[in-house]
């Protein structure tokens, strides 16, 4: 991969990290499914 | 910790990509510019930047180009119009979000990198008719496959779409009510259970599905809902009363939505309250739980979680909020500041106060500096190495020991830290249960 795809191979590493320890961020995925299925 | 923090010490901060999320106004005015060029060049977020900071003469084009081609996000950011062709292509070969670039740089665009949106099924809407029109079919099936959104295809691309297909996208959360909507699919007729299932595990929305279809799902998959926290709404009342109390439980730690009509005053009254103070540790919200369900949250989880700004909501309504005591902020601050100072790499990772690692903003925040520390660190050495073109495969691995290490060194501190808090409640609750078998 690039440098270019390096960096984001790494945020995206960064991000699962996050989500995996801090829960919370279960619940931004939670409404953007809710979003997409337009529940409300 | 004795030590006042000095401007020195958030210039550092800053300059080594720290968030500045809970930095004060007259601090963040005060960071030279050109700390703040290396911050924005380096990804920062543009969110808490004062205008004059940001406006179009103090941001040198070069910095803004270096921003678009590490692909970093573009809110706020002035000049993207004047970025060059090629760096464009560049940040959208990453999949990053096209809205902020111009019509004719959209236009701009080879239809190679439109089909690779396509097959990601995201962000079709930012591009032109004719760059729709000129996807491939093979293409339109997959994103179709994918749950991606109907309303942005054309009317031949919808005809021809095969019935598998369409159940694929049910499965992968599509839209249900847009298939009724452009005459695809009649949602009482035959979709396969296994279809219906797969679509319950994984969250998505039941709204639409006729009431038989929805009852016929297993209550396995019920449950596997509840405990990750999915929402409950559409299953039938049967469906919902035989999910567990343990279950529950672990719907309500998840951050499962609490304010749904399907959810009885039964069930609220039945959940535990270690499960309620897991939810408030993990900034949930507590609306629908009984005034005596919340206080019964520990102080210190209250206080944590009402001292950083992004929990106050959740944990207290606003008046409440006013009335904390400065003292609460304390513990806060003091974090904030340990933050600071191990982003401006004056205290080490075993330096930090263990009560960070038991609350998720902090842990949120030092994650993006560790983040920051870490890219630093690995584009350094691309660019010590000259590898710009091709990174080779030992660096990504040590890049991925790296961070399981510290995966495990954050869980163990995390652990830690829970476990100190849990105690001093025990502590604290056999203190009040000794105080209320006095006879006054």
């Amino acid at each position: 991969m690039t440098q270019a795809e390096f960096n984001v191979y790494m945020d995206k590493k960064f991000d699962e990290l996050v989500n995996r320890i801090c829960p919370k961020e279960k619940n931004k995925k939670l409404s953007k499914k809710s979003n997409k299925n337009k529940t409300n | 910790m004795k030590y006042e923090l000095t401007q020195d010490d958030i210039n550092q901060y800053v300059a080594n990509g720290g968030d500045l999320d809970f930095l004060s106004k007259a601090q963040i005015s005060a960071i030279p510019q050109e700390v703040i060029l290396k911050y924005i060049a380096n990804g920062g977020n543009l969110l808490y930047l004062e205008n004059f900071q940001i406006k179009n003469s103090a941001i040198p084009q070069d910095i803004i180009n270096q921003r678009v081609a590490k692909g970093y996000d573009l809110g706020l950011l002035p000049k993207i119009e004047a970025v060059p062709q090629e760096i464009v292509n560049k940040y959208l070969q990453l999949g990053k979000d096209p809205s902020y670039f111009t019509n004719k740089q959209i236009k701009a665009v080879p239809q190679e990198i439109v089909n690779q949106y396509a097959i990601d099924g995201k962000y079709l809407d930012c591009f032109t008719r004719e760059q729709i029109e000129n996807i491939p079919s093979r293409i339109i099936i997959k994103y179709i496959a994918n749950g991606g959104d109907l309303n942005y295809l054309t009317k031949m691309q919808l005809s021809s779409i095969p019935e598998h297909i369409l159940f694929q996208y049910i499965a992968n959360g599509g839209d249900l009510d847009d298939l009724t909507k452009f005459k695809l699919m009649r949602l009482d007729l035959y979709i396969p259970n296994d279809i219906i299932n797969q679509r319950a595990l994984n969250g998505w929305s039941l709204s639409y599905l006729p009431s038989e279809k929805i009852a016929a799902i297993p209550q396995e998959i019920v449950n596997k809902r509840a405990q990750n926290g999915y929402s409950l709404e559409n299953l039938t009342a049967k469906q919902i009363a035989a999910i567990s109390k343990k279950d529950f439980d672990l719907y309500v730690e998840n951050g499962g939505d609490l304010d749904l009509d399907c959810i009885t005053e039964d069930m609220i009254k039945s959940i535990s309250q270690k499960s309620i103070n897991r939810r408030a540790l993990n900034g949930g919200y507590l609306k629908r739980l009984s005034q005596k369900q919340i206080q019964k949250i520990p102080q210190e989880i209250i206080n944590m979680g009402a001292s950083w700004r992004h929990n106050t909501a959740n944990l207290v309504d606003e008046k409440t909020k006013n009335s904390i005591p400065a003292a609460i902020f304390e513990p806060t601050y003091r974090a904030q500041k340990a933050l600071i100072l191990y982003g401006a790499g004056k205290i080490k990772f075993d330096q930090l106060p263990i009560e960070i690692f038991a609350n998720n903003e902090a842990v949120f925040v030092l994650c993006a500096i560790i983040k920051n520390k870490f890219k630093q660190k690995f584009n350094q050495i691309c660019e010590e190495n000259g590898y710009t073109d091709e990174v080779p495969d030992k660096v990504v691995k040590e890049f991925d020991k790296q961070l399981d290490k510290l995966d495990n060194e954050i869980d163990s501190k995390r652990a830690a830290a829970i476990k100190q808090l849990t105690e001093e409640q025990k502590h604290q609750d056999a203190v009040i249960s000794e105080i209320n078998k006095l006879e006054w």
